[in-house]
């Protein structure tokens, strides 16, 4: 069927609406990553928003179950160049638009996607609409909330706990954590078992922007425990300290970007998706910085406190795990 | 880390000729070393052999050595020059071996030269095929099962153990050189000897096959603080068994999900931080298909063909980043020269697909084995970017101009189902045409059980096979259903040439075109710029497509369109790059903006910094159009771009596109045989006697008229293909039955004059001519002129002569109205001047001519194309004195990597690339040039002659030339009988046994050739069948064995010349800045 993407500014983009019905779509943003995108769709960071991918041929190797981050696709709508009807990979379960078709989820293809991103680098968080050709949108629907979980996901040989209040945790972080022998508990944002469970160090994960009170980060830092924030863990944790936030436009997604770590100097690509970075920090207190445009991409607010607005690597993992009785 | 001050001048030594698996991309390496070397002030020395390279252009290197690429020579440069640094990961594996052979002998570092760059362990670990296995064990990185041998005896427990079939490697070689699959012990003994010849340290690596797994390759580049970043990673169609170089290849990789991505990923960074590279790398990965098994293939420590590609489909410049490195520099101190606003420590984000496709010489070598396998065999590869992968494979296809604009091979369709079916198993040149074909005559409504049975016989990914059925399902749709602009659309978003759309749909070619245009279906030009889109990017490297916005903006400003010349293949090699990057660059010089429309992904052309806008793009009429119509230019040069560029002189001049330079009606008066006779007899210039005939009785009066020998050669084909010199009635018949067109067409018949052939390249400004050099060939005239070894200045033409060649090359350059340049062949005999060919256009010896002159041809050229005068260029008319230094060009070839391929010279051009020799005398330069070819071997002294009836005259002359230099002469039946009654001293050996040549029993001259104990082998082809393939076997074996075998005693004998005046040891090298 051709449907027309209607932005909230005014532009319109032809494709097909492959899968899901008609109506709005909520933010739109783009991601460069290349692979992995089974991945992305389902990272809770993507929450309720429309994704573009810049990559113009998606679904080559279908979907495997084992690859999603969370229960389902996060996102409100993908809009791609191309989506493969051929599922080619060893553990493919299924191809890519018939688990967007499992979940109703509208997914427009044959879009000029590049196009559409050089709009969108300029203006920031705009929303969009899939309507039939010739109608006319409307882009009011909220987006829907991160579905926080309530689980243990416990190590094979457990070294220590964490509390993680859920903001959108993905699975591979948990399982990297696991990896090194760190029990990973899951709680919704602020219940009580966060506090009243033992712990040995809290994770503030990344996820979906949302208004969150700040006072459950508050108690966090008091609890006098270490603590990792990921993402929008991180700007959080900045904002109960005080600390101000900017929005760029358009924000960092993908995962090339290369972000230095001033001790010691070496440069690491990362993975990232967000708008929001923290500006205005205490400068003794950065730790990593993008080598592009200088934003702050990590922090210690202190020594066990360690902060990053990317998924973290191996290197920021460890430093962390140091911190942990 | 900020530039290391320490240096201050660099060595880089360049690969040296083109040959199969060393091609144009170390020059577009090297050179953008060079400029990223004295960008940061430091002074450039290099050395390469080549004269067609950019790199060797005083423009680009502030010294620069055409010499041989011996250790000896690059030796005397560094004593001469006193470099404090090197640089030699640049020069592919030839630049790389003598490094190592430097550094290894201790001169390096007793001259104070060190190593810059990915360091002399690092490369040890990277190339030493047992290092490098220890290396990854250390790491747990898997490698192939596989053991080392340095002697056949040891592959047998191997063998034993692991089973067949069995990958032989060897060490230390080039695009495969020597290696080959064994699938049992007599093959494995045949290839392992070979591969041990091959290889500079006779070692090869022995292991198990993994054929069928995934071949994947990662781009890596690291710096000396540990920083590293992915530049590209790239899949190979073709599954692992086929060399990468002679493999389909996709960027960026489309058949791995994010786990099996990140892990190969994770590999290739532990691995060059364990071998500790500081610059560009090349890891390859085999994945199993099925699993997440992998294998570590091997790693080039270096710039490569495959960092080329990289570099082209990411947008980033590898060399130029792997040299600031070398100077010091980090990842993230080095900016993106596409996005200027990012770092290199940006990894590249790539919203499009590009594809390459190698380009093989099977149409020069209609003997050689089409199949491919370990060894590459490709001269060079063309690239294509697109949206949807479909598109990007048409593009390809059409920028290898095979004379295919689709997936449809003519023949096939004739096939049976039977032939047809085995031809998918075929691992050939022509696998994805049999593959389409295949999906032509299947059901397609249902194709996953089709891709599992595609994907059974060729092992190559589903995913792939599927967007050829496609291709294949559009080519149905549109010829059977209704022609409306959506299903044209689609058709043109697939990439279908608007000439396969014509002919599915019955109409012609305008018709589609005006069909696009009234709908408004016209390509839009998207930008190549690393980030996919996230930044504004400020550098013009653009791909079309189709349903995109265009942001190619019409820009009204003044610019000129040089075509570029395509991929390297034989007849058309990388010195029409150089001229139509020297245009570009003469075009800038006089302000006037320029683009270039080029798909050949290993040049220079098609670096995204050498014209103002880079248009990746097939060289068609329609491809061309398209740019055309958004450039609006003044006018396209079409004359430096080799046949790829002035082949469209015509397609474009009927559209009213200006062409720069000489009118089409100059081109087409050079190429139609009846207007440029015509001219030849309106200014009385000779030109050999001949006839176009349409008949086998027609044929043998026309050459019993003109008097055999005549040379013969079917009409419509280009660079001497097929052409023949031939003798009697017997082998015209011969001929005829062999390549006579079976369509009406007419065999051109032509008088043979065996005189002294002499060669100009001149530029015509409209007025007069300036020849720069007249060169002279030392073959006599039948063999093709590229393949000749030339010399500057010429020395045996007498002055009158001299006149008279400037004169006639002032008549015809006039005459056919040429502005700018002219290459015309001669042959002086009896007195007289006579005309081969003329060709309004650039040659392959305009940049060694340029060189050796210091007149800068192509910007003269490209001036006088523009209409100025070469008197207000600062350069008068006539033929430039001569220089004192002698030049000689020689040709080098690839046989050796062609199985089954004939080396005998002839009228068909065979050589794939040349080097330079310079001297102050011809001895010396022609010493310079064989040595530099790899002609000179003097280990046993022992020379095989076996010539023709009619050459043994000749041949005595030369013997005992031979025998006074120290030569031990054998020779077979008639020839050593030829030579002892001569009173030359000459050893029989036998001819081939009959029957069987593998069966014989004593030795003969092919065991002997085997056993290596001859230094060169003189061989003419002779008449009869028998004699014909013995001589055959002969070149084989010699090549293959890596023996000199020179085919004409011409050659021979300035062999001798300079092996009786010149002293190899003795050779001073010389800088061709200051001459």
């Amino acid at each position: 069927m051709t449907a027309t993407l209607a932005l909230e500014s005014g532009q319109t983009f032809t494709g097909e609406l492959l899968t899901g019905g008609y109506g709005p779509i909520g933010g739109i943003v783009f991601d460069t990553t290349m692979t992995g995108i089974t991945e992305l769709i389902t990272d809770p960071v993507y929450t309720g928003q429309a994704l573009v991918l810049t990559n113009p041929l998606i679904g080559n190797c279908g979907v495997s179950f084992e690859d999603f981050q969370s229960e389902r696709p996060q996102i409100s709508a993908l809009i791609v160049s191309e989506i493969s009807k051929t599922a080619s990979n060893f553990r493919s379960d299924s191809p890519f638009s018939a688990v967007l078709e499992r979940h109703n989820l509208p997914a427009i293809a044959g879009v000029d996607t590049r196009s559409l991103v050089r709009l969108l680098r300029g203006l920031g968080s705009v929303r969009g609409c899939i309507v039939k050709p010739g109608e006319s949108p409307s882009f009011g629907a909220p987006p829907p909330r991160y579905k926080a979980e309530r689980r243990v996901c416990p190590a094979v040989s457990q070294r220590a706990r964490i509390n993680v209040p859920d903001t959108g945790v993905c699975k591979n972080l948990i399982e990297a954590l696991n990896g090194l022998g760190v029990t990973v508990a899951l709680y919704p944002y602020g219940e009580p078992g966060l506090f009243e469970d033992p712990a040995d160090g809290y994770l503030l994960p990344d996820g979906p922007p949302s208004d969150y009170d700040l006072s459950v980060i508050r108690r966090i830092i008091d609890s006098r425990k270490p603590v990792l924030a990921v993402g929008l863990g991180h700007t959080l944790l900045a904002s109960a300290n005080g600390a101000s936030l900017t929005e760029l436009v358009p924000g960092h997604r993908g995962s090339n970007i290369p972000v230095r770590d001033l001790a010691t100097g070496a440069v690491s690509i990362t993975s990232q998706a967000h708008s929001a970075v923290v500006s205005g920090a205490p400068k003794e207190m950065i730790s990593h910085v993008n080598v592009n445009d200088g934003t702050i991409e990590g922090l210690i607010w202190r020594e066990d406190i360690l902060s990053v607005q990317f998924r973290p690597d191996e290197a920021v993992l460890n430093a962390f795990i140091r911190k942990l009785r | 880390m900020p530039k290391d001050s320490n240096i201050k001048k660099v060595l880089v030594i360049g690969s040296g000729p083109i040959i199969i698996g060393q091609a144009a991309e170390f020059d577009y390496a090297g050179t953008q070393c060079c400029r990223a070397l004295r960008e940061e002030g430091v002074e450039v020395v290099l050395v390469n052999s080549n004269p067609a390279t950019i790199m060797t252009d005083k423009e680009i290197a502030d010294r620069v050595y055409i010499e041989p690429l011996t250790a000896d020579t690059v030796r005397d440069v560094i004593r001469k020059e006193r470099p404090d640094s090197v640089l030699g990961t640049l020069g592919g594996q030839t630049g790389l071996n003598l490094c190592m052979e430097l550094a290894e002998d201790g001169f390096l570092r007793a001259h104070g030269v060190r190593m810059i760059g990915t360091g002399l362990d690092a490369i040890r670990r990277a190339e030493d095929r047992l290092l490098f296995k220890q290396t990854m064990e250390g790491i747990g990185q898997p490698c192939v099962e596989s053991v080392v041998v340095s002697n056949v005896a040891d592959t047998v427990g191997f063998a034993d153990k692991v089973g067949y079939p069995l990958i032989v490697r060897p060490a230390y070689t080039l695009g495969g050189t020597g290696g080959g699959i064994a699938p049992d012990e007599k093959t494995l003994t045949e290839i392992t000897q070979g591969g041990l010849r091959a290889s500079r340290v006779s070692q090869v690596l022995i292991e198990k096959s993994i054929a069928g797994w995934k071949e994947i390759e990662f781009e890596v580049i690291r710096d000396g603080g540990g920083n590293r970043i992915t530049v590209c990673g790239m899949e190979n169609i073709d599954p692992v068994g086929v060399h990468t170089g002679d493999s389909v290849v996709v960027a960026p990789i489309q058949t791995l999900g994010g786990p099996e991505f990140r892990m190969l990923r994770q590999a290739a960074f532990d691995i060059i931080e364990a071998l500790g590279i500081e610059g560009g790398c090349n890891v390859q990965f085999a994945l199993n298909p099925d699993s997440f098994q992998y294998a570590v293939i091997e790693v080039n420590p270096r710039l490569s063909r495959s960092s080329a590609l990289a570099s082209k489909a990411a947008g980033f410049p590898i060399a130029k980043v792997a040299t600031k490195i070398a100077l010091g520099y980090r990842l993230d101190e080095i900016e993106n020269s596409v996005t200027k606003t990012t770092y290199a420590s940006f990894e590249p984000s790539i919203d499009y697909c590009c594809v390459k496709i190698p380009k093989w010489p099977f149409d020069k070598f209609v003997t050689a084995k089409r199949t491919l396998g370990t060894q590459m065999k490709a001269t060079g590869e063309v690239m294509s970017i697109s949206p949807s992968f479909e598109a990007a494979l048409m593009k390809a296809i059409r920028s290898l101009e095979q004379g295919l604009d689709s997936l449809q091979m003519p023949g096939f369709s004739s096939l049976t189902d039977e032939q047809l079916s085995d031809r998918l198993s075929v691992v050939d040149d022509k696998r994805l045409f049999a593959i389409a074909e295949w999906f032509r005559r299947q059901d397609l409504s249902d194709l996953p059980p089709l891709l599992d049975h595609a994907f059974k016989i060729t092992q190559i990914d589903r995913w792939f096979l599927s967007k050829i059925a496609s291709i294949v399902s559009m080519e149905a749709a549109v010829r059977n259903t209704p022609f409306t602009p959506d299903l044209l659309l689609a058709a043109k978003k697939l990439g279908f040439p608007d000439t396969l759309i014509a002919r599915l749909t019955k109409q012609t070619v305008k018709e589609v075109r005006e069909a696009r245009k009234k709908h408004g279906i016209l390509p839009g030009y998207r930008m190549v710029d690393t980030c996919a889109g996230e930044f504004a990017a400020k550098t013009p490297y653009y791909y079309s497509a189709y349903g995109v916005e265009n942001e190619s903006l019409e820009h009204g400003r003044r610019c000129v369109v040089v075509l570029g010349s395509g991929p390297i293949r034989i007849g058309q090699g990388i010195e029409f790059d150089y001229c139509s990057v020297h245009s570009v660059w003469a075009l800038r010089q006089a302000g006037i903006e320029t683009v270039i429309i080029n798909n050949n992904p290993e040049t220079v052309s098609t670096d995204f910094d050498v014209a103002d806008r880079l248009y990746f793009e097939p060289l068609t009429p329609e491809d061309v159009l398209g740019v055309l119509d958004i450039e609006k230019p003044v006018g396209v040069m079409v004359q430096f771009g080799g046949q790829t560029a002035i082949k469209l002189a015509e397609p474009l001049d009927k559209l009213g596109i200006p062409i720069l330079g000489t009118p089409f009606s100059g081109v087409d008066g050079a190429e139609d045989r009846k207007v440029f006779d015509r001219i030849l007899e309106e200014h009385n210039i000779e030109r050999p006697r001949g006839a176009a005939v349409l008949s086998r009785e027609e044929a043998l009066d026309t050459a019993r008229t003109l008097g055999y020998p005549v040379l013969v050669r079917p009409s419509y084909v280009l660079g001497g293909q097929s052409m023949m010199i031939v003798f009697s009635d017997e082998e015209l018949n011969d001929w005829l039955d062999q390549f006579a067109p079976d369509d009406g067409r007419p065999v051109l018949i032509d008088q043979y004059i065996m005189g002294l052939e002499v060669e100009v390249d001149a530029v015509c400004d409209g007025t007069d001519v300036l020849i720069p050099g007249i060169m002279e060939h030392l073959e006599r005239a039948g063999v093709h002129s590229g393949d000749s070894i030339s010399v500057y200045p010429p020395e045996r033409v007498p002055w009158a002569r001299r006149e008279t060649l400037l004169n006639v090359t002032r008549q015809l350059a006039l005459a056919l109205d040429v502005r700018g340049l002219i290459n015309i062949q001669f042959i002086l005999h009896g007195g007289k001047v006579y005309v081969i060919e003329a060709n309004p256009r650039s040659s392959r010896t305009v940049p060694y001519i340029s060189k050796i002159t210091g007149v800068p041809i192509v910007d003269l050229a490209t001036q006088a194309a523009l209409g100025k005068k070469l008197p207000d260029l600062g350069y008068s008319y006539g033929i430039v004195p001569e220089k004192r230094h002698i030049a000689v060009k020689m040709p080098v070839f690839s046989f050796e990597k062609l199985y089954g391929a004939e080396i005998s010279l002839g009228p068909e051009m065979k050589s794939t690339g040349e080097v330079l020799g310079i001297a102050d005398n011809l001895p010396d330069a022609l010493m310079k040039a064989f040595i530099g070819g790899g002609y000179l071997k003097t280990v046993t002294r022992r020379v095989i002659m076996t010539v023709s009836d009619g050459d043994k005259e000749e041949l005595c002359a030369l013997a005992r030339r031979f025998q006074a230099v120290g030569y031990e002469i054998f020779a077979t039946g008639g020839t050593c009988d030829a030579l002892i009654n001569h009173g030359i001293r000459a050893s029989l050996i036998r001819k081939i046994d009959a029957g069987d040549p593998s069966a014989q029993q004593e030795e003969d001259i092919l065991s002997f050739i085997r056993s290596k104990s001859v230094d060169l082998v003189i061989n003419t082809s002779t008449g009869g069948a028998r004699s014909r393939r013995d001589g055959f076997l002969i070149r084989r074996l010699a090549v293959e064995s890596g023996i000199p075998c020179l085919t004409s005693l011409d050659t021979a004998e300035a062999l001798l010349r300079s092996l009786e005046h010149s002293n190899p040891g003795r050779l001073d090298v010389v800088d061709i800045t200051a001459i």
